[in-house]
């Protein structure tokens, strides 16, 4: 068996570059590492920057630009909102957790303008998260479902969610 | 259509009845299942009224019962909770799987089980005081 070696004309060479071009390497996990280039620098002589808080852009502006409209919230007394903070620190006694439910349950329902003897689901923010017409399909839409907020269940008209006051 | 006819006697001057159901939760299709002895109660709106060990027992499987306010026979207002839960049998007779949809309000103070006006919406009860028995048809 002998070698021929094939001198290197302008078309082998020309050869050789289309075959490279045209027949792209199959992606390999063998495929040459680049190095990695590190710049020597003598980090001392740097003056410590003092850490500043980042500056992050209102989300609630952002999206508004973006033409997002946000639905608005019915206004909450600082009276609720304490009890509600409070509320995430320890449990509430049965008569402060009525009135709160109540506060935020007829706060929410005249904001919204719901439809009276409805079923809804109102967060503790005052946001609807569920509503129907009656009280078995208003839970069966909420069962399971995990919400950012907790939620509690009212009969919009009514003094509770049931029972029967004279 | 046939009707199932079930007659008790009354215990103690009270008619109670047994039930069997489940808590479901549609989201990971795990429920939790339930028997109970219920007092039949007509001045209770809800569909059954367990004591707050339930509370423990719907979030074992995923789901947390709601809180909200339930008006007493006294007319006093409590905080209660509720879920969807399925009623699957009374007595011997068994409902259409997946059961009647009803329900549970939970509150910790009584240990007392209730079965409500909105649980008799599937069924009818005929009680005769003079006999101390009462009939359900199904």
């Amino acid at each position: 068996m002998t070698y021929q070696i094939i001198p290197k004309t302008i078309e082998n060479l020309q050869q050789d570059f289309h075959n490279t071009v045209q027949t792209p390497e199959p992606f390999s996990p063998l495929r040459p590492k680049i190095k990695e280039f590190t710049i020597g620098l003598d980090t001392l002589s740097i003056p410590k920057a003092k850490w500043k808080r980042p500056i992050i852009p209102d989300f609630k502006e952002t999206l508004n630009d973006y033409g997002f409209i946000i639905s608005p919230r019915p206004w909450l007394p600082p009276r609720v909102l304490k009890k509600i903070e409070k509320m995430k620190r320890t449990q509430l006694g049965n008569k402060e957790m009525v009135t709160l439910i109540k506060d935020i349950a007829r706060r929410s329902i005249d904001f919204y303008n719901l439809k009276k003897g409805s079923f809804v689901a109102i967060k503790f923010d005052g946001k609807i998260a569920e509503s129907a017409d009656k009280e078995i399909d208003l839970l069966m839409k909420i069962q399971g479902k995990n919400f950012d907020i907790p939620v509690f269940v009212w009969k919009v008209g009514s003094s509770s969610f049931a029972g029967w006051k004279a | 259509m046939t009707t199932h006819v079930i007659t008790k006697q009354y215990r103690q001057n009270f008619a109670f009845i047994r039930i069997k159901g489940i808590i479901p939760n549609p989201v990971n299709a795990r429920q939790y299942s339930f028997d109970l002895k219920c007092l039949i109660d007509t001045g209770f709106y809800g569909g059954i009224y367990v004591p707050k060990v339930f509370f423990a027992n719907a979030q074992l499987i995923g789901v947390t019962p709601r809180p909200t306010t339930v008006t007493l026979a006294d007319g006093s207002e409590i905080t209660a909770y509720v879920c969807l839960a399925y009623l699957q049998q009374i007595e011997n007779y068994s409902f259409q799987s997946p059961g009647k949809p009803i329900f549970l309000v939970i509150y910790g103070h009584k240990t007392g089980k209730l079965i409500g006006m909105d649980a008799m919406q599937h069924f009818s009860v005929l009680f005769d005081g003079s006999a101390n028995s009462f009939t359900i048809n199904v």
